[in-house]
């Protein structure tokens, strides 16, 4: 356990044992003792762990200290972190903390801001070192050492050309080997990759993954750089996407282990009512089958089973599209055709092993069924139907959402799986009274 | 544009000098538009050097059956060229007479013959032992000049290790640190203590570090802390990606995903899956079976089966994904994380089941059912019960499985929520049993 009754010059110590990370942890964890942490860590330092907090205990903390102090820890951040800080407050709380800072920064700041979520600008951080390319090695390199700020990222060198356009990088490491005489023309790296400032943030990640490169600049559309995205950006950055697809999926945003039950409640409910009211009215429709239930309660047994392969089936399309989106690895004409040729492959192997599987189970049943022929002929059509349908609908939706601009991850929400239902339970029903009532 | 280059006849040089400053990556991604002739052509142009740049960047089965076709001593010479982890992952990739051929044929001091006894699911099979390591007590003005001597021979100088005689990690300095660091100070002045990870602990575990701790250029170490490798940003954002599609997959029931793959191939992995889970709907027939008399005078019930299944499968979803994301977080306190969920389950279930109940009666009235009241107790009590079941499972299983050292996501969505359907069945129909019974006619 951790001894906060030390003085601060020893708490000081002992802190600078431990891992930004672990500062963090502390402090949440010990609300009482926030403000002798704060106070024992050096400014750079505790804007360190500053950043590792959750954003709830970031506003709170942020909320309690005085405009000076407020100042300072602004101050210390780097701006692409100061602007995510920024994002955490409502839209309208921004202009007074924007006003805390030196002017620069506030336009540097802003212009983050304007960035369209999702774009490689809007994650961009303009502490990055560019030269002209004119410039000589003795003279790069003395920059470098001497005159780059705590902040810049040094350890890839950007260079542009006389129009102030964007020509090519040249890492710390390859600097500090190229001899005195040799000029910079002739060493940079023209290749060097590099992304525009409204490309999407998946494209993004995926060149720096691709490159194995550490730092990627952003440009603008005149060729400009303004921006770099580190590796370690990049890995955040991944870490949102991820828990963004899941959370799309299940229709939980912002998982955040400190919300009480009842906030839980709160954030989901909606949709989960939403849901559950669109089942109703399923429901309604489908009471138009109510004389083949009745006449064929043995239908029952089997609506489960149309239901959840029907969902199966479209889970796996919806989220094969979607990894494939999110990896930017797919031709989306290539990919439709093949993901419907596997669904309907699929589809009508599930179709007729359930056909069997349905005529085996009714025949070993102890109670006597009628029409079992019939029936397992019913399950097997429509299970073909339905799923084939639903994997058609899976592959389209994301396409179709991209298309027009919104999130292709909502394709798997409970909307489209409770209109999935509805489908398949109408194709079940509908076919059952087709071939079951006319016996 | 090497297509065209190819196609047009051009010289060896011509092809040469345009090969010459384009980024491996982009080599590879223009091969893949030749045939195969074709690129055993600019496999062979290639020199050994800029040829193990470009094998690097192929996946390690492709980037073998191109080495196996070369002659001993070029094969060797490609290994000398490789980063040793790139190199390690390639050797192990051979079929079993090349690699033992390569490997007698390697010098004795080759930095990749030591990675080549990892397992491939520890952070060894992952590390490359080429680094660079300074001892503390050096000062920084002669470890800068050695640092320049050897950067040459070392892929990658961002991160300087700092070690004792021993060879024991002491601390780091990024390059950066190190060029602005001013003499008389010592390495161990400047360096920072980053956390460490063992040679021989599971990968998984990596992925859970670093999203705690952030991406660096992390030292691996063995159990005496000698330093023995590192595993570099780049590599971690690979094995990252790598894990979180897993783990997207597994969620979804869907096999390995190769987007090269035919068609048929393809089908034939998503096959097992799908057919697994049909054949789990059986139990959920027979379950059903049991309340056919029930079934046939309340016909209404069967219209309203699908809300208390897809509710419980709603729910224990959201459970599932939560408490997987909680389970690989370090700072995670995944137990009172599932107790909330089930308390949330437990609230959200008794408005559904509430609505629930009112729209049962209302539907009830309005096609002149009777025992409306009965029913929507029926529907809404039910909704309840499996909303409070769905998470309790969601959060369970999985936790079990990961204190038992399985990785949790095996526990995916498709299965869990058969499972739920099994026993919200049994909820539902009993229920019904209990209040609707006595007025089924046989």
């Amino acid at each position: 356990m951790f001894d906060f009754t030390l003085s601060t010059a020893k708490l000081k110590n002992e802190l600078a044992k431990l891992h930004e990370s672990d500062i963090a942890t502390l402090f949440e964890e010990n609300e009482k003792e926030q403000v002798k942490i704060y106070q024992a860590l050096s400014v750079k330092r505790f804007a360190d762990v500053f950043f590792m907090l959750n954003e709830d205990t970031q506003k709170e903390f942020y909320e309690s200290l005085n405009i000076d102090q407020k100042k300072s820890l602004l101050k210390s951040l780097e701006i692409d972190d100061l602007k995510t800080f920024i994002e955490i407050f409502k839209l309208k709380e921004h202009a007074s903390i924007i006003s805390l800072l030196p002017k620069s920064t506030q336009v540097q700041v802003k212009r983050l801001l304007a960035y369209d979520e999702n774009t490689a600008g809007s994650i961009s951080s303009p502490h990055f070192i560019s030269l002209s390319i004119d410039t000589s090695v003795k003279e790069a390199t003395s920059f470098v050492t001497t005159e780059s700020t705590d902040k810049d990222e040094i350890d890839v060198i950007f260079f542009y050309d006389e129009s102030d356009a964007y020509v090519g990088a040249i890492s710390l490491q390859k600097l500090i080997m190229t001899r005195a005489n040799q000029l910079l023309k002739n060493v940079v790296n023209e290749d060097y990759p590099y992304v525009f400032e409204d490309e999407p943030v998946t494209k993004t990640v995926k060149k720096i993954r691709d490159y194995d490169i550490d730092i990627i600049p952003v440009l603008n559309p005149n060729h400009q750089m303004i921006g770099i995205i580190t590796a370690d950006d990049a890995l955040t950055a991944m870490e949102e996407i991820h828990i963004d697809t899941i959370g799309e999926m299940v229709k939980v945003h912002e998982i955040d282990e400190d919300d009480s039950p009842l906030q839980r409640t709160f954030k989901r409910l909606p949709w989960l009512l939403i849901s559950a009211i669109l089942n109703l009215v399923i429901a309604s429709f489908l009471s138009i089958f109510s004389q083949t239930l009745e006449a064929n309660v043995a239908i029952v047994l089997f609506q489960p089973m149309i239901l959840g392969m029907a969902g199966n089936i479209g889970t796996q399309s919806i989220s094969v599209t979607i990894l494939g989106l999110h990896q930017e690895k797919i031709e989306p004409m290539k990919h439709f055709w093949k993901e419907v040729a596997i669904g309907l492959i699929n589809s009508a192997i599930a179709g007729l092993v359930a056909m069997g599987i349905v005529f085996i189970f009714l025949w070993i049943l102890p109670k006597d069924y009628n029409h079992i022929t019939e029936l397992s002929l019913t399950v097997g059509i429509s299970l073909a139907i339905a799923m084939f349908i639903s994997a058609f609908s899976g592959v389209l939706l994301p396409f179709i959402l991209r298309k027009m601009g919104a999130d292709e991850k909502a394709a798997s929400g409970p909307l489209i799986s409770t209109i999935n239902d509805f489908t398949a339970l109408g194709t079940y029903f509908f076919v059952a009274t087709l071939i079951l009532m006319s016996i | 544009m090497l297509k065209e280059l190819l196609m047009n006849q051009a010289s060896h040089d011509e092809i040469l000098a345009f090969l010459e400053d384009k980024h491996a990556y982009d080599i590879v991604q223009m091969l893949s538009e030749l045939d195969s002739e074709q690129q055993t052509v600019i496999f062979d142009l290639l020199e050994p050097e800029k040829l193990a740049e470009v094998l690097s960047y192929l996946e390690p089965e492709e980037a073998a059956g191109i080495i196996n076709e070369l002659e001993p001593s070029e094969q060797k010479e490609i290994v000398e060229e490789l980063e040793p982890d790139d190199a390690a992952d390639i050797i192990n990739e051979l079929p079993e007479e090349s690699r033992t051929e390569l490997i007698s044929a390697l010098d004795k001091d080759e930095d990749v013959l030591e990675l080549l006894g990892y397992d491939e699911n520890v952070a060894g099979a992952y590390m490359t032992n080429d680094f660079i390591a300074v001892e503390a007590i050096e000062d920084v003005k002669s470890a800068t000049k050695n640092l320049i001597k050897k950067a040459g021979d070392v892929e990658s100088i961002q991160t300087i290790f700092v070690v004792d005689h021993e060879h024991h990690y002491l601390g780091q300095v990024s390059l950066k640190a190190l060029i602005k660091a001013k003499y008389p100070l010592t390495m161990s002045d400047i360096m920072i203590i980053e956390p460490t990870f063992n040679d021989h602990a599971d990968v998984d575990d990596l992925v859970k570090h670093m999203k705690y701790y952030g991406g660096y250029d992390i030292a691996i170490v063995d159990d005496q802390n000698v330093l023995v490798g590192m595993i570099t940003m780049d590599d971690i954002l690979d094995i990252y990606q790598d894990e979180a599609v897993e783990d997207f997959e597994k969620f979804t029931a869907l096999p390995d995903t190769d987007f090269e793959e035919n068609v048929f191939k393809s089908s034939l992995q998503r096959l097992p899956w799908l057919l697994i889970l049909l054949v789990l709907s059986i139990p959920i027939a027979l379950v059903t079976s049991n309340f056919e008399e029930l079934l046939a005078s309340v016909v209404i019930l069967a219209l309203f089966q699908p809300l208390i299944l897809d509710s419980g499968g709603d729910v224990a979803s959201q459970t599932l994904a939560v408490t997987l994301i909680a389970l690989t977080n370090k700072d995670s306190n995944a137990t009172s994380n599932g107790i909330k969920e089930i308390i949330s389950g437990t609230l959200s279930g008794l408005v559904m089941g509430l609505l629930a109940f009112f729209v049962t009666a209302i539907f009830g009235y309005v096609l002149a059912i009777d025992h409306i009241w009965l029913v929507a107790t029926v529907v809404g009590a039910s909704l309840w019960l499996t909303v409070i079941l769905a998470p309790t499972l969601a959060f369970i299983i999985p936790t079990i499985l990961n204190k038992l050292k399985f990785d949790p996501a095996v526990a995916s969505g498709p299965f869990i929520t058969t499972l739920i359907d099994i026993l919200s069945i049994f909820i539902y129909f009993g229920f019904a049993t209990i209040l609707l019974g006595g007025i089924t006619h046989v």
